[in-house]
């Protein structure tokens, strides 16, 4: 879908991102993490030509990107950034209708398409259609910001940093709702953050930048394994319990063993939280429950093997 | 008890009281030009003495009781009209009080009869800040000018030196009061059309931006005058080299020169505010609507320009307010324009002729000031409602 083979770009002598080559699979969200100035935001804006590279070169479903107008290349492909994106003097429903009016859709169309995306996005459309930026709280503003970027239906979607400046209860739920849209959608997108958990919460990939390289490129679950020294240090100890929200419990539990421990756990929870509840309730085991019936129990061992096989 | 005092409207009345017992009201000549002896308000108003005071008075006590109430508020602001209407009349009716030995003689307004009508004008605007109904700050602003207007319409204003000297320069006023509003409009409509664009291109393009903003900081820098009479000597000489230019009206003096002037002055203001405006629109949302695929045409139409307009608008009305008054130089050089009243008067110490050219200047100014207020305000709640549209 999307490949960037020996990409290159500096400004002046700093070089921003160096011979990276990568390559996304349709449907995949993709996270890019790192340092600030690592050079992810600079990739992420090669992709939709607001920078030229160097050397190397970009294509989209085969297709060099040179070959397109930039414009028009542009107006394919959605465009997420921190929630101030929204432009103050244009309502919900104009900022929602700038890419198919540059597409010259018409009227009737676009109005149909907006109240679809404001339903999409969770949001009443009566009330929120004519507000404007100023009216909307930070998380709405960012809703209506993804609701924009998926107006004119992109098959990609890039998004710099979209739930930075917004706080951290209302961040979890964005990116949970994020997440159910993409289940039905399914772009491809590209998500650059510098937040750890958020890049292990959205990405289906990782990919770890330092200083213009890339340090690490696979699925979050792999990070456990990596040997590389970047990575290891980037991560920290901590990370490493972070990363055990991605596991189901489910997925770990010992089906086998059905007597009623002392303290229970949701089929539907993580790993991370089981773990919180042990320390927190000083057991070492505990039972699984899908509507109050038992179907296994997960064990303290279990989890600490996921570490040592990766 | 009368806690929200308005402590600015008092004082403002009190001065009003106090007016009315100095010297210098009003004054008269015995000669157009010639010595004047400055009259109190007691011996030139006669009857109509006891009524303004009065009318003063009760504003004063009204003014200290309103507090920020609508309704005394919208007393004291009729009250406060009314005084500066019949401030107006009554110094029209005191030539018929204030004895003259001869014909020639005039009875003018002085010092403290303008100190009067501007403060009543303060103390209307004061007053307005507290009412919220729209056509009752309308009845109340309209009252005073009615007042004056009618009492103009019915010759009680005859006597005024002032009305004397425009009587006498009629065809001559409406001349010079159409060539300076014509001028002023020339240069800031010019100045708009070029401006706008210029201060885009300078924002854009800094290497040759930088350039141009220096050449029109350092215009900007010379006095209005001396820069006016600087680009007398380019333009004889283009005219002389090239003669079919004067066909055009194009010569060293007149009209070109003060044009070319303030021209350049009025492009400095609006390239500057074009730059500032440009200057805070977010660089995020030019990197949205980039990345949204916009080209630089549709940036700058559906999103700058929008964000900009009303910096720009203010920037328009400085200038026009700045180019009115820089007209009024323009005389010096022999352009017709209301400056010309000043400069004969000045010449001829006749006050009253002086006056003739300047308040009609600071109504223009006060008045254009006022549109495009209100044109912005107009511009700001249009935009809430332009986008709305009904589910």
């Amino acid at each position: 879908m999307i490949k960037l083979k020996n990409v290159t770009k500096k400004f002046g002598n700093q070089i921003a991102v160096d011979n990276l080559s990568i390559e996304l699979k349709k449907g995949e969200i993709c996270t890019f993490v790192g340092e600030s100035g690592c050079g992810k935001s600079t990739t992420l804006k090669m992709i939709n030509r607001l920078i030229d590279a160097d050397c190397g070169h970009i294509e989209i479903n085969g297709e060099n990107i040179c070959n397109y107008k930039e414009e028009e290349l542009r107006r394919k492909i959605g465009y997420v950034v921190q929630s101030i994106g929204l432009f103050p003097h244009m309502n919900v429903r104009e900022n929602i209708s700038i890419v198919p009016k540059l597409l010259n859709w018409n009227e009737d169309r676009i109005l149909e398409r907006v109240k679809e995306l404001i339903n999409l996005v969770g949001l009443d459309v009566e009330s929120y259609i004519n507000k404007y930026p100023s009216e909307l709280s930070g998380g709405e503003a960012q809703r209506i910001g993804v609701a924009r970027a998926l107006a004119a239906d992109p098959e990609i979607i890039l998004m710099d940093e979209p739930f930075g400046a917004i706080d951290p209860l209302n961040r979890g739920n964005l990116q949970g709702e994020f997440l159910k849209i993409q289940k039905k959608l399914k772009k491809t997108v590209i998500f650059v953050t510098h937040d750890m958990d958020e890049a292990m919460k959205m990405g289906d990939k990782i990919a770890i930048m330092s200083k213009g390289k890339l340090e690490y490129f696979d699925s979050p679950e792999r990070l456990l394994s990596s040997k590389n020294k970047f990575v290891k240090s980037f991560l920290g100890t901590e990370s490493h319990i972070k990363i055990l929200a991605r596991f189901r419990v489910e997925e770990y539990m010992d089906e086998k063993c059905k007597d009623r421990a002392k303290y229970d756990v949701d089929i539907n929870d993580n790993i991370r939280d089981t773990l919180a509840y042990m320390f927190e309730y000083g057991v070492d085991k505990m039972s699984v429950v899908k509507n109050n019936e038992i179907m296994g129990t997960v064990f303290l061992n279990d989890i600490i093997k996921i570490f040592q096989e990766g | 008890m009368l806690k929200k005092q308005d402590i600015a409207t008092n004082l403002l009345c009190i001065i009003l009281v106090a007016i009315l017992f100095m010297n210098q009201f009003m004054f008269k000549a015995e000669q157009r030009i010639g010595d004047k002896i400055g009259l109190s308000a007691k011996e030139c108003l006669g009857s109509n003495y006891i009524i303004i005071l009065t009318l003063t008075f009760i504003l004063l006590v009204v003014a200290i009781i309103k507090e920020d109430k609508e309704n005394l508020n919208f007393i004291s602001g009729m009250l406060a009209s009314i005084c500066l209407g019949c401030a107006v009349l009554f110094a029209g009716q005191a030539v018929n009080v204030v004895e003259l030995s001869s014909a020639s003689g005039r009875v003018s307004m002085s010092l403290g009869c303008y100190l009067y009508i501007l403060i009543a004008y303060l103390v209307i605007a004061k007053c307005n800040e507290n009412i919220h109904t729209a056509w009752k700050r309308f009845i109340v602003i309209i009252t005073g000018i009615a007042i004056s207007v009618v009492s103009a319409a019915m010759g009680e204003l005859d006597g005024l030196s002032i009305v004397k000297e425009y009587i006498v320069y009629k065809s001559q006023f409406y001349e010079y009061f159409s060539n300076h509003l014509s001028m002023s409009f020339k240069v800031v409509i010019s100045g708009v059309f070029v401006g706008i664009p210029l201060g885009w291109f300078v924002y854009k393009n800094s290497k040759i931006g930088k350039v141009i903003s220096a050449i029109l900081n350092t215009i900007e820098s010379i006095p209005s005058f001396a820069l006016i009479c600087i680009m007398m000597f380019p333009l004889s000489v283009i005219s002389k080299i090239f003669p079919i230019l004067r066909e055009y009206g194009i010569s060293g003096v007149g009209s070109t020169p003060v044009f070319c002037a303030l021209f350049c002055y009025s492009l400095f203001q609006i390239v500057n505010s074009m730059h500032g405006a440009l200057d805070i629109v977010d660089k995020e949302y030019i990197n949205v609507a980039r990345g949204m695929g916009m080209t630089t045409m549709q940036i700058f139409i559906k999103v700058e320009l929008p964000i900009i307009l009303p910096v720009i608008i203010s920037g328009i009305r400085v200038s026009l307010t700045a180019t009115i008054l820089g007209v009024t130089i323009g005389s010096y050089i022999g352009y017709g324009g209301l400056g010309k009243f000043i400069l004969q008067g000045l010449n001829g110490f006749a006050i009253d002729l002086v006056m003739l050219g300047t308040l009609p200047i600071m109504g223009l100014v006060l008045l254009f000031d006022f549109c495009f207020r209100k044109l912005i305000d107009l511009i700001e709640s249009y935009r809430k409602v332009k986008g709305a549209i009904k589910i």
